[in-house]
């Protein structure tokens, strides 16, 4: 069977990139001989790459323009950004600079390298652990779809109680299951999501079945299921968030770098020792 | 439960794009209608409700969820309508995010150029220990202008000149404002900071080529931010430069040290400005004679910094052997005055009136004016006609008594010498002064013709005067001044004192200064004065200076030399053992010819493999800069 | 009579009549006259009368001067008998305007950019609401809840086109009704007129049992489309025109299933899928021998193999595919008989033509090619019986085809293990469409792959059937489903229609934003929404276009190939 189709793209672009770059640091060398200085050249290299870089904001907002398909956009994204470091190692050399202008752009460039990095891992790990979930859910409805869960299980407890009477199960509900299925996760679940809780209210629940009417023993069926559907949109609202919310740090640090590297392109040109 | 929450999802096109989004989202309660695009709430019913009689019934939509149960009001006002403080889209809180940081950023920036840390914001690192203790005087937010000609201009005005480089002084300009010593300043940006006639042809027009092709005007416009950037910290090298740098104008192409550069052919190059010393004479003759070791190191020592001492000087190394034979040449003196034999009486039969003339000195034409009275003679324009007639190289015992002219010369010349005589009787500095400025064709200082009467006074040509002229006998005979009068010679003398008479050594100075039109006073000047039998035998090794003609009393010390292209330091070399043998380098050359054309060692040129044995990348280096210097001609204080 | 048949063996469809205004006198009338007086109603079996037909599967039809009665291009699922009056086939394509169309202006690349600076509108704004007929040269009709659309100048039209008269007694439509392809040119009413309209089940009953009918509409595809369609075939490339004279004319007409099939996708109470597979008409089942090679005409079939107490999907075929090839190859090769390895079943209505076994042997098989006829025959090999006809598992070729989204042609699939569900796809919609998205990204999960409800633009449109004004239609150069967004009238028939619920009502709002209310009923006005496939835009769907992870596409699932490719990347 043949190479699948996304591995050999991404040998191909890896190959790509590196004659990419050697082809591109070639030149230093004649740069350099030639008295010019290559700082000069692999920081307009590093500044059309940066720019590039960031043009891809713009690409996305303009989906019908004959531009080339954004997925290609982004693979360019994804090897130029990479191979940025190696242009940003050439431009500064593998030193820290020492000013201040310079050393906030440095950090600014590795800053938005690393976070990039990050949703590069971010973007190929978390589909797939959202994709296993037995439902898929829109971010935006899942506030909604939180409110359906309570209410639903609101409707079976209390059709229960209607039934039979007994509270063992309302009171089990009242304290422990409503705060959870009603709240949205904390910002810590965000971070690490984790079936603890779950486990420990299905627990919980299955514990208390022995003392539960017929009745209640359905509605306890039926606020199983809810758990785990409550768990399931739990990990997709703090998986899909962490998604989100890591593109507001690229997006910021992309920001600070582009303007710092402006302020550093200007003070660079004022400040060389002429064209001479 | 499978599709629990695809089944619920059935309610229209989702909106993630809207910049808004109701405040009821939150609570899984959002009303159908959304927020305007300006995040208003517009209060929208739910239904229109339907007037039936005097009721109204509702007519909420079925796929809203059909009629309500509260229902309208008696007025027939919808009952569901929803209120909220609309709130802003994941996306819109994301693009308010990142402009506002970029805001802040650009805010920031604009704040820190306004205050006085603007400078300390832009520098980009500290200066070298050099260059920054001269700055550390100025005030931090003129510092820049020190050296950058945008330092003193505002955020936007360094936006105008990034974009189009602005008049004024460049920054070179500023760099050469201290570097006064790239002389001269008008060559600081020319390539090796020579006049460009002085590179060769061919490098000229590959020079040309590159920098046109790099977008230069001229090959003398190389910055001299193209080599050396600041900013790179308090050690940092500002001279290190890349060997393919080096090559960038240069015709000739080559890889490495060991690869492609060119031989030496004349490398050790005896200096134009030397000592005359054959090494070869001395270590196979006359040391061999006299059966002594010729050892390098015994002249060849090495100085505090290590390096070695081109000579220990005529005292230690020389005068063992060489003084005895210095000194007995010059017992004879150095005449000033001396009248040569004169028969005054074939002069006066002839027509030509010699004037006086001393008694002990008439008898048949004989003898030479010595070479300080021809110079001092040659003064007066008739005395000068005189020489030229007879020429300066005249023995009197060589004249030609049958032709008068040449009599009437030597007349005139006779007169001369007696006037000569009586006039130095008056104040002799002064009267060599006044001569020597007419002879040189410039205006010879007081001190300087000091120098070359030494501490005679008017006494001893007066004494010398009566005695020869008048007869009187004098006292006066031999002074410690070192001035005597030979009555036998009919001669006023100086006596040199030994090796480096400075008396001798500043009319020796005079001599090569003479200018060209005296050629044949010069020569007759220097047959007397520099020849090998010459009183105190100088110039056998105080030779001229190919160059200028100036006799060379002493080695140049290193700091009065040129800044070579090429420099080579030894103390570094003989440092290991198999090099402490000067041999190992330098060879004798087998034979020695005497060029007129250059000075020519009396060494075989060095082997370039001798050196590329340890000068190799990653051995001892190849660096262009170990041995070649870019800036040259500029005297070394600058190094 | 009708009401002498047992209840039992009355045609379901016969619960809801066609119309309910039939009466009996009406369809004893019809009954005397042409072509009802020439039909034997003893050649209909009893569950199934002539008169029931007529009583259940038919309705008049009254039209003025102008009405549009079929659109070139619209599919339709009834045919038209003229009973009075006259009306006027157009002999050449009428302008897309004339038939209240809106052909997708092309936009330019200044457009394309233009999200860059656009502010956000409110949803769904549409600033001129009243423009149902703004083109001028067709009107909208609103009577007896039956709004038609008309030609308002039909002088005109008739001078400047070539047309031909119908006249009372004949029939037309009834080609397209039946194969479910798009009517092949625009009739309208030329002066008042009565149609009887009879809707496909009907006339198909009609045409089992009368022989003439039949033998007329055979004839008809046999003059139109069948030698472009054996041409088409790529089994018969290499037969001489006179060898395919042969086989043209040894082709049988087969026809099998409902097109009626979407209705159990959307039912509530839809049956399971094994089933459903139950139910599928056999067309030829495995371990028997095979009559002859089925081509697809029209419809799907699928392919499946005996399976434990079931049967599991091993492929599913589209218009042009051929079934029992294979075994007919070997059969040729070897001598012996080789029985099918295969059930063929009609997924919804199949249309199918027989090339007879022998015609196969004697005409077809000699032209092949040896190798192709033995790699052919290697397929049909009893040793293979693991092998499969596609790459894709049993399990999503039954999922394909039990969701029926083998009827996609640009089926919006995303695959799940890529989407970061940045939602640059809606955005990218949205963008294209005014600020409005024309899809929701949700929808059935298989394994890893979302069909999200995005319009799949279906090989067979069943939206397209029952609107009214012919707004919602198909693109003749493209293929593309599209809404005339002016003459839509919000009617839902659509969005009802579509099985996949990949058409949405949305309410549209005015110049100011706010929802816009029918002052008759107080009910907003709602009108169809659904994808277009960004046809007005270069660069093809902007969901495509726009997706950062090559995780969404849009895909032609009518042959699993695509899919197949696409989903092993």
């Amino acid at each position: 069977m043949s190479i699948r189709y996304f591995k050999r793209r991404r040998v191909r672009s890896a190959l790509l990139l590196s004659a990419v770059l050697i082809i591109a640091m070639l030149p230093f060398r004649w740069i350099d001989a030639n008295l010019w200085r290559t700082e000069e050249a692999s920081g307009w290299t590093l500044l059309l790459a940066i720019i590039v870089l960031t043009l891809l904001a713009l690409r996305k907002r303009v989906p019908t323009a004959p531009l080339g398909r954004v997925a290609t956009w982004v693979q360019v994204h994804l090897y130029l950004g990479l191979g940025s470091a190696a242009l940003a190692l050439a431009h500064v050399g593998w030193k820290w600079p020492t000013g201040w202008l310079e050393g906030s752009l440095y950090l600014a460039y590795w800053g938005t390298f690393i976070s990039g990095v990050a949703g590069l891992y971010l973007t190929r790990t978390i589909p797939k652990q959202l994709a296993r979930t037995g439902e898929q859910v829109v971010y935006e409805r899942i506030p909604r779809l939180r409110r359906l869960i309570a209410d639903e299980s609101q409707r079976s407890v209390v059709n229960a109680v209607a039934e039979s009477g007994a509270l063992t199960l309302a009171n089990f509900y009242q304290s422990q299951l409503f705060p959870y299925l009603d709240a949205p996760r904390s910002w810590w679940y965000g971070l690490r999501p984790t079936s603890e809780l779950r486990r420990k209210l299905l627990g919980e629940l299955t514990s208390l079945n022995r003392y539960f009417s017929a009745a209640e023993r359905t509605a306890a069926e039926r606020l199983f299921a809810l758990v785990r559907k409550k768990d399931d949109l739990d990990f997709h609202a703090a998986k899909q968030g962490v998604l989100k919310g890591w593109l507001f740090g690229h997006l910021c640090l992309t920001a600070v770098l582009v303007l710092l590297s402006l302020a550093h392109m200007v003070t660079v040109l004022a400040f060389r020792g002429g064209p001479g | 439960m499978r599709n629990f929450f695809t089944n619920a999802g059935g309610e229209g096109y989702d909106r993630p794009h809207d910049p808004y989004e109701c405040g009821h989202t939150e609570s899984g309660e959002a009303c159908r209608f959304g927020p305007t695009p300006s995040g208003k709430c517009e209060h929208h019913a739910e239904c229109q409700p339907l007037r039936s009689g005097v009721t109204f019934k509702c007519n909420r939509p079925e796929k809203w969820g059909g009629p309500c149960e509260a229902g309208p009001s008696a007025e027939g006002a919808c009952s569901r309508v929803k209120h909220c403080k609309p709130m802003r889209s994941l996306r819109s809180k994301r693009r308010r995010l990142v402009s506002s940081v970029a805001l802040l950023l650009f805010g920031a920036g604009l704040l820190l150029l306004g205050s006085r840390w603007s400078r300390e914001v832009i520098v980009p690192g500290p200066l070298t220990s050099v260059h920054a203790q001269i700055l550390n005087r100025t005030a931090t937010q003129e510092r820049c202008a020190t050296c950058h000609p945008a330092g003193n201009e505002s955020a936007l005005g360094w936006i105008k000149t990034a974009l189009h480089t602005s008049p004024g002084p460049t920054q070179t300009d500023l760099c050469v404002k201290c570097h006064t010593n790239l002389t001269p300043a008008e060559f600081a940006t020319n390539p090796h900071t020579v006049a460009s006639e002085a590179l060769p042809e061919k490098t000229r027009a590959t020079l040309a080529a590159f920098t046109h092709s790099i977008g230069l005007g001229a090959p003398d416009e190389v910055a001299c931010s193209r080599c050396h950037q600041e900013h790179q910290g308090a050690e940092f090298d500002l001279k290190a430069i890349t060997n393919a740098r080096c090559q960038a104008c240069h015709a000739e192409q080559f890889g490495s040290f060991a690869h492609g550069h060119p031989e030496f052919t004349s490398w050790p190059r005896a200096s134009t400005n030397s000592v005359a010393f054959d090494h070869s004479s001395h270590a196979d003759q006359h040391f061999a004679q006299k059966q002594q070791k010729f050892d390098c190191r015994s002249c060849h020592t090495a100085s505090s910094t290590g390096e070695m001492r081109t000579s220990v000087g005529y005292d230690a190394a020389c005068a063992s052997c060489h003084d005895a034979a210095l000194k007995a040449s010059m017992t004879g003196g150095l005449a000033l005055w001396n009248a040569p034999m004169i028969d005054a009486d074939a002069l006066r039969t002839a027509g030509a009136d010699p004037g006086r003339w001393p008694a002990a000195a008439e008898g048949d034409f004989d003898g030479e004016f010595p070479a300080l009275m021809k110079l001092l003679l040659a003064a007066e324009p008739e005395s000068a006609k005189a020489f030229d007639k007879l020429g300066y190289d005249l023995n009197l015992f060589d004249l030609d008594i049958d032709d008068p002219a040449a009599l009437r010369a030597t007349a005139i010349l006779a007169q001369a010498s007696t006037r000569l005589l009586t006039e130095l009787a008056g104040d002799p500095s002064d009267l060599v002064r006044r001569r020597m400025s007419v002879v040189l064709g410039r205006e010879v200082k007081s001190d300087e013709a000091a120098k070359l009467v030494a501490l005679l006074t008017n006494a001893q040509p007066q004494a010398a005067a009566a005695t020869w002229y008048d007869g009187k006998p004098s006292n006066i005979s031999e002074s410690a001044t070192g001035w005597r009068i030979d009555s036998a010679a009919v001669a006023l003398k100086y006596q040199p004192i030994g090796h480096a008479d400075p008396v001798l050594q500043a009319w020796l100075d005079i001599v090569a200064a003479l200018p060209a039109e005296r050629t044949s006073l010069r020569d007759a000047a220097l047959a007397e004065l520099a020849g090998p039998k010459s009183i105190g035998q100088c110039a056998t090794c105080h030779t001229q200076s190919m160059q200028n003609q100036q006799f060379v009393w002493r080695l140049p010390t290193p700091s009065e030399r040129p800044r070579p292209f090429t420099h080579f330091a030894h103390a570094p070399h003989v440092m290991l053992p198999e090099l402490a043998d000067c041999a190992a380098c330098h060879a004798r050359a087998a034979v020695t010819t005497v060029s007129t054309a250059q000075a020519q060692s009396d060494f075989a040129p060095l082997q370039k493999s001798t050196c590329v044995n340890c000068h190799q990348p990653h051995a001892a280096g190849d660096q262009c800069t170990q041995c070649h210097n870019y800036h040259v001609g500029l005297p070394s204080g600058m190094r | 009579m009708p009401t002498t048949q047992p209840i039992l063996t009355r045609p379901q469809r016969w619960d809801e009549p066609f119309a309910a205004d039939m009466s009996d006198e009406l369809v004893q009338r019809l009954l005397g006259i042409e072509p009802f007086v020439r039909m034997n109603p003893a050649d209909f079996p009893r569950s199934t009368p002539l008169a029931g037909i007529l009583r259940n599967d038919a309705r008049v039809v009254e039209l003025r001067d102008g009405d549009l009665i079929v659109r070139e291009g619209d599919y339709g699922s009834s045919a038209f008998l003229v009973l009075h009056g006259r009306v006027r086939i157009a002999l050449e394509s009428l302008a897309p305007d004339l038939l209240g169309r809106e052909s997708p202006k092309r936009l330019s690349l200044w457009q394309a950019l233009a999200p860059l600076w656009r502010k956000p509108k409110p949803p769904e704004l549409r600033p001129s609401l009243s423009a149902r007929d703004a083109n001028g040269k067709v009107a909208l009709r609103n009577e007896q809840a039956q709004p038609r659309v008309f030609l308002q100048d039909v002088p005109a039209v008739i001078g400047e086109t070539r047309t031909a008269q119908l006249r009372a007694g004949e029939l037309f439509g009834e080609l397209s009704a039946l194969a479910r392809t798009p009517r092949s040119a625009t009739v309208f009413a030329d002066g008042a007129v009565t149609l009887l309209e009879i809707r496909w089940q009907g006339l198909r009953d009609l045409m089992k049992h009368t022989p003439a009918l039949q033998s007329h509409i055979h004839s008809m595809y046999r003059q139109n489309s069948l030698r472009v369609h054996l041409r088409e075939t790529p089994l018969l490339a290499n037969l001489s025109a006179e060898q395919l004279s042969v086989v043209e004319k040894a082709v049988e007409f087969q026809s099998f299933g409902s097109f009626d099939w979407h209705h159990d996708l959307t039912k509530p109470n839809a049956p399971d899928f094994a089933q459903r597979i139950s139910r599928e008409p056999i067309v030829a089942e495995e371990g028997e021998l095979p009559m002859g090679i089925l081509l697809v005409r029209t419809g799907f079939g699928r392919v499946t193999e005996r399976f434990g107490e079931g049967d599991r999907t091993r492929d599913y075929l589209a218009k042009g595919a051929a079934f029992g090839a294979a075994e007919l190859a070997c059969t040729t090769i070897t001598g012996a008989p080789t029985p099918l390895r295969h059930t063929l079943r009609a997924v919804g209505q199949l249309d199918l033509l027989l090339i007879p076994a022998l015609t196969f042997t004697q005409v077809i098989a000699p032209t092949l090619p040896r190798d192709d006829l033995h790699r052919l025959a290697a397929e049909a090999a009893p040793v293979k019986q693991s092998s499969t006809a596609t790459p894709l598992a049993d399990r999503t070729l039954d999922f394909l085809v039990d969701q029926r989204f083998i009827n996609g042609v640009e089926a919006m699939v995303i695959n799940l293990d890529r989407c970061t569900r940045c939602d640059d796809c809606v955005r990218a919609c949205a963008a294209t469409h005014d600020g409005n998205p024309r899809f929701v990204r949700d929808g059935m999960v298989h394994d890893q792959f979302q069909f999200a409800h995005a319009c799949m633009h279906c090989a067979d449109p069943v939206c397209l059937i029952g609107c009214p004004t012919g707004a919602i239609h198909r693109e003749q150069t493209t293929g593309v489903v599209q809404i005339n967004d002016r003459t839509c009238i919000g009617c839902g028939t659509c969005a009802s229609s579509c099985p996949y619920t990949n058409i949405q009502m949305v309410e549209v709002r005015r110049r100011d934003g706010v929802i816009a209310i029918d002052s008759l009923t107080g009910q907003p006005i709602v009108k169809a929404a659904k994808c277009d496939l960004c046809n007005s835009h270069h660069s093809g769907p902007a969901c495509q276009q726009a997706c950062p992870h090559d995780a969404l596409v849009r895909i032609d699932l009518t042959s699993p190939t695509s899919f197949a490719n696409w989903s092993a990347r």
